[in-house]
Order: structure tokens, then sequence, then C-alpha cells
């Protein structure tokens, strides 16, 4: 009865089932994990995915609070640009550059040669940029696929036919190619829509990120509802009268939780993966607006006099993907332990 | 069997209609007015509406979508007039696709055979011993390996390897076959200028590979028949070449496939990165100069690799694998 319960819906207390000691007066109460507890102590035990939970953690604290207090206190910001420094190349780090009010120090170097803009201004305000395009672009490919997936799965017959050729054609368009095809054209329309807190390009880059995204997520969520239709506890609601609607938001929406926060999760890698590309390419963020892209551009160009400008750019790229490969794998594990490796 | 190669094939036609579609709509109705760039900057009101009678760019969209497609058609899609030619400088595109094809060809197939000679030992060794510590750095390759952007690795491989360490030339291509004049040729010198390139491009899809293999192998090893060919005494090789290798590594020849397809795509920054005159470059080129049509001839032409890949590979895969549901 237990392994069924489990296997059927991951919200039953399975404490409860596991323990089968009921509350007696003797004995101590036993009070059961709730699930979300027991998702928890699955996902402590994986030191990696814990350590790259503190690690994002940390990184949008120091994106959004850090660079503009480390702004504040270096007296200029990302964007502003340190001329009369009579170098072929960016100037390396810890340097003291002429500024608008005395002495500038920069502490990871220019960017450029001419305009020498803090490198490492630019490394902070840049993360903002990339996770805001990774995690846009991630809703959007996530909401349109879980949305379609779920009604393909769920109603079948020509909605589902309709819904999975859509998929096969966007899979069989050579995704990156596209991407760049939509950014060059379309993209210099909706460069300068901001509204008022994204960068300038950012909505550009989930737009076209994000809606080129969303048949995979839409095959796994497609591919679970049409096992979860099955189940007795569907069949069940079904036979007490509920209707579609509420078929989907209380019995089948609640099994989605997982699979979408784990694949949510290794999306907004693979966007930063993203991101950075179109921007190295020229199609993403637009400067002077930094970006980890962009940065690493900039760098690309002045490898082998400052090669620690491509260094610290691919560096923040390498270590927050990672982060979040890692924070996925382990979340994957902790929400379905029969996965485990 | 009939049946399904013909719906196959059916299906790629479609497949082939819709993509060209909508790049036809991508890169000759959203840009701000076509007809300027191909008449030029300085063009009169004249000039301009003689351009767009030229080019039959006055027409209503679906004509101009159809003549375009027959003449795509027509022209076997590389062949001289199929997709006209650069704004830039006038070069036929089929002339800038029969140029760059074989390089990002060789790029993409040499990156294959590197990354199925990385990934098929260690797939299999991490397979047979679980959590040893063979195992664990197979997981440590693979989590770097999807999580390093490709433009980074190439320039980490041409600072240390061409810049510091001088093994490797840094930023040129040695053709294979007939070389410019005064240029290094031949299949030495192509291989060594594309090693670094092979290594980047491969490690990506080493680390795929390397998960898909290891889950593919350690399937496999749990199936009866396996138990089977044990319990029978054969040796432990024969289980393994004959039982479990054919088993597990039958789905991961039909991925190889796509991936090659889907590969001329992540060529881009490889290339870019490399300097290698390829279709990546061209299309990166053409981005900068604004110049539609050449962009667009790129991606028609690797769509279309695609396609026709896909469809090789789904019918060659229903041939040796007959279980596989034939709907």
């Amino acid at each position: 009865m237990a392994a069924t319960d489990k296997t059927a819906d991951p919200l039953t207390r399975e404490g409860v089932s596991a323990g089968g000691l009921p509350p007696t007066e003797h004995g101590p109460t036993v009070t059961a994990r709730s699930y979300w507890d027991l998702v928890w102590r699955r996902f402590r035990r994986d030191k990696g995915a814990l350590w790259s939970l503190l690690f994002i953690v940390l990184l949008i604290l120091v994106a959004f609070i850090g660079a503009p207090v480390a702004a504040h206190f270096l007296g200029h910001g990302p964007n502003a640009p340190h001329f009369g420094m009579d170098t072929f190349t960016p100037v390396g780090p810890w340097t003291y550059v002429p500024g608008v009010s005395g002495k500038d120090l920069l502490i990871l170097g220019g960017d450029d040669p001419t305009l020498q803009r803090d490198e490492f201004l630019r490394l902070l305000y840049g993360a903002q940029a990339s996770l805001e395009v990774a995690v846009g672009a991630m809703v959007i490919s996530m909401s349109l696929g879980v949305l379609l997936g779920a009604i393909a799965g769920y109603f079948g017959g020509w909605i589902d036919s309709i819904i999975s050729r859509l998929t096969d054609v966007v899979m069989a368009f050579p995704y990156l190619l596209f991407v760049i095809a939509l950014a060059s054209t379309v993209g210099s329309r909706i460069d300068n829509i901001t509204f008022g807190f994204l960068g300038n390009g950012v909505l550009t880059l989930i737009l076209v990120i994000g809606l080129f995204g969303w048949y995979y997520p839409a095959r796994i969520v497609r591919a679970q509802v049409l096992s979860l239709r099955e189940k007795e506890f569907i069949e069940a609601a079904r036979m007490v009268g509920a209707s579609d609607a509420r078929i989907i938001r209380s019995h089948l929406l609640p099994h989605l939780v997982a699979p979408t926060i784990v694949y949510g999760t290794v999306i907004v890698a693979q966007y930063i993966l993203a991101e950075a590309g179109l921007s190295f390419l020229g199609l993403g963020i637009k400067l002077p607006t930094a970006s980890w892209g962009n940065l690493l551009q900039a760098g690309a160009t002045y490898y082998l006099n400052q090669p620690l400008l491509m260094l610290w750019p691919g560096l923040a790229v390498l270590f927050t993907t990672l982060a979040f490969n890692l924070l996925g794998d382990g979340l994957r594990d902790a929400f379905d332990p029969r996965s485990s490796r | 069997m009939t049946r399904y190669v013909i719906r196959r094939i059916l299906w790629a036609l479609v497949l082939f209609v819709v993509v060209t579609f909508v790049s036809y709509v991508i890169f000759f109705l959203i840009p701000a007015d076509p007809v300027k760039l191909f008449a030029g900057r300085q063009a009169t009101a004249e000039d301009l509406a003689r351009a767009a009678h030229y080019y039959g760019l006055d027409q209503p969209f679906y004509v101009q979508y159809w003549k375009f497609l027959s003449r795509l058609v027509a022209n076997g899609i590389i062949g001289k007039h199929a997709m006209g030619f650069s704004y830039a400088n006038r070069q036929w595109i089929s002339h800038v696709i029969k140029d760059r094809a074989p390089v990002t060809a060789s790029l993409v197939f040499g990156g294959a055979v590197f990354w199925m000679l990385i990934s098929v030992p260690i797939g299999i060794l991490s397979a047979l011993r679980p959590r040893s510590l063979a195992d664990r750095g197979a997981t440590i390759f693979v989590f770097i390996g999807i999580s390093a952007h490709p433009v980074f690795l190439a320039l980490i491989f041409l600072y240390i390897f061409g810049y510091k360490l001088q093994l490797f030339p840094i930023g040129s291509y040695a053709d294979f076959f007939n070389p410019p004049e005064g240029q290094p040729g031949g299949p030495i010198q192509w291989a060594w200028h594309m090693f670094l390139p092979w290594c980047t491009f491969a490690i990506l899809f080493a680390a795929l590979y390397v998960r898909m293999i290891r889950a593919s192998v350690i399937e496999t090893m749990s199936e009866d028949y396996v138990r089977t060919a044990r319990a029978k005494g054969a040796p432990e090789w024969i289980v393994m070449r004959s039982h479990i290798l054919r088993n597990a590594l039958l789905p991961i020849v039909t991925m190889l496939g796509m991936d090659i397809a889907l590969g001329m795509g992540g060529a881009v920054f490889t290339e870019s990165v490399y300097s290698l005159p390829g279709l990546g470059q061209a299309v990166v080129q053409s981005l900068e100069t604004f110049d539609l049509p050449v962009t667009m001839g790129v991606v028609v032409f690797a769509t279309t690799a695609v396609l026709i890949v896909n469809l090789i590979v789904d019918i060659l895969y229903a041939f040796i694998d007959p279980r596989i549901k034939l709907a």
C-alpha cells in the first residue's frame, strides 16, 4: 500500500504510512514529515547542490546589491570612460587612472584601450543582465512548455497531434541559427524597451531565447501527463464528477511541480550560455550595457595581451552554469530518489 | 515499411516548406526596408522604386515567397541561381556556401570522431564501475563539459597551446585539397590546424555522450538477456561485446546523426574564435554588414542539411532496429 501510494501521489504524507504508528497516550506522538520536508532532507545530503545554491544566492546578492554599493565606493559607474590613458591595450589589474573626481581605482583593470571602463564593475553589473536574460527566458519557456505539454497530454486527440507536430517543427529548426536570425532582424526594434528596470537589449534576448526553448519542457510535461492521466486517482476524481479544470489544477499540476523546478533550473544554465554566446556575436546586450557575453567579446579581442580579461567573464559564466547544473541535478535526486545515480 | 518511408519523406518536405517560409518572413519582411539594402544608401526615391520592381519586392508577399521557393527548388538549393547574391559584395550565395561548407564539414565530422573517441571509453568505464574514482572523475568532466562556453574553451586553448606553448597555429586554416597560393595545405597541415577546433567543438558533445552512454550501458546490463548470457557461461568480454554494447550503443548512433546536424549551429562559435572560413564565420560576418541574403542562405542550407540527415538516420534506424514502431 505504501509503495503504490508513493508512486501515485508524492503529496501523501509518507511519514504516516511508513511509520505506521498512530499517536497513542503512551508513546510519543509521531508527527508526519511533509513532502517538502522529505525533499529538503534528501537535498541536504548533496553537498555539491547545497554549495551551488549558496553560490547562486550570493551571486544574486552581489549582482543586484553589491554592484551599486561597489560603484558607490569606487566613485565611478560601470559605463564611465577613463580617457587619456596612453596605451594600446586595456590597463592591467589594480591601476589608478585619472577620473572625474581625482584618481579612479580599476580593480580588475579596464575593458578597452580608449574607453578604459572598469572591468570589475562591469563584471558585477554584467551579472545583472545575464541573470535577467536567463531567468526571464526560462520563465517564458517553462510557462509555454508546461501549458502546451499539459494540454497536449491531458486532452490528447487532435489537440495533442497539433501540439506535437508543432514541437517537431520547432525541433527541426537549427536553433542557434534561427535565434541569430531573429536577434539580427527583430532585435533592433525592441532593444530599447526596458520597462524601466531591464538593461538595453535584455527583452530581445528574453523573447528570442525563451520563445525557441519551450519544446523540451513541453515534451517532458506531455509524457508525464500522459502517464498520470491513466492513474487511479484521476479516474476517481473524474468519477465523483470533478471538472477538467479542477482535475488539472488540483490533481495534475501538483505532480508537475517537481519536474518544472528541476528543468527550470537546468534551463537557466543553458540560457546563461546562450546569452553569453549571442552577446559574444554582437547580437545580444548592446554596449555600453555590460553583460558577461559582451565582456567575453572584449576579452577575446585582447586575449594575447590581457588574457585576464577573457578569464573573468569566462569563469563567471562557467561557475554560474556549473552551479545551476549541479543544483538541478541535486533537486532531481531530492524530488525523485529512484532516479539517483 | 514503404508506408513509413513515404510518410517520413512527406513530413520532411512539410518541414522544408515551413522552415523556408519562416526564414523568408524573418529575413525579407521583418527588416526595416529590404529595398534600401538592395539599392544602397544614396538611392533616390526613383531608384528605390526601380530596385523594388527589379527584385520583385513590390509584389504581394505570397507571390514573393512562391518565387523564392520555386527558384530554390528549381536550382537544387545550392545551384548558382538558387538564392541570389550578397548585398555586400555581389557574390553568389551558392558560391559562398560551396566555398565554406567543406570547412564547417571538416570541423563537424572531425569533431564527431573526437567526441566518440572520448565518450565511448569513458562512458563504458564509468558504467562498469559506478561510484568508483574513475566514475566520479567522469562526472566532473561531464559537468564542466556542459557548463563551459565554447568561446571560453577556445580562448583558453588558444592562449595556452597556441600562444604560450606554441604547439598549434593561432587563427588560421589549411585547406585539405587545394590551398591558396603560398599557404600551407595537405592532410597533415589540415589536421594540425584543426586539432584545437576539434577539441573545443567536441567537449560539449563528449560530455553529453558520456552521460548518455553511461546510462544506456547501465540500463542494458540489467536486462534479462545479459543475465542469461552470463548464466550459460559466456565469457565476460563476449557478454560485453555482443550483448551489452551492441544494444547499448544503438540509440547512441541515432543521436549521433542528429547531433552532427545540430552541430552545424554550434560550429558558429568555434569558427569565429579560430578564424576558420566556414559557414558559421560567414553568418557572423554577414550579421556585421547586415548582409541578410548570406545569413538566410546559410540558414536555409543548414536547415536542409539537418532535415536530410535526420531523414536518412530515421530510415536507416527503421531498417537496423525492426522493433521501432512504424506508425
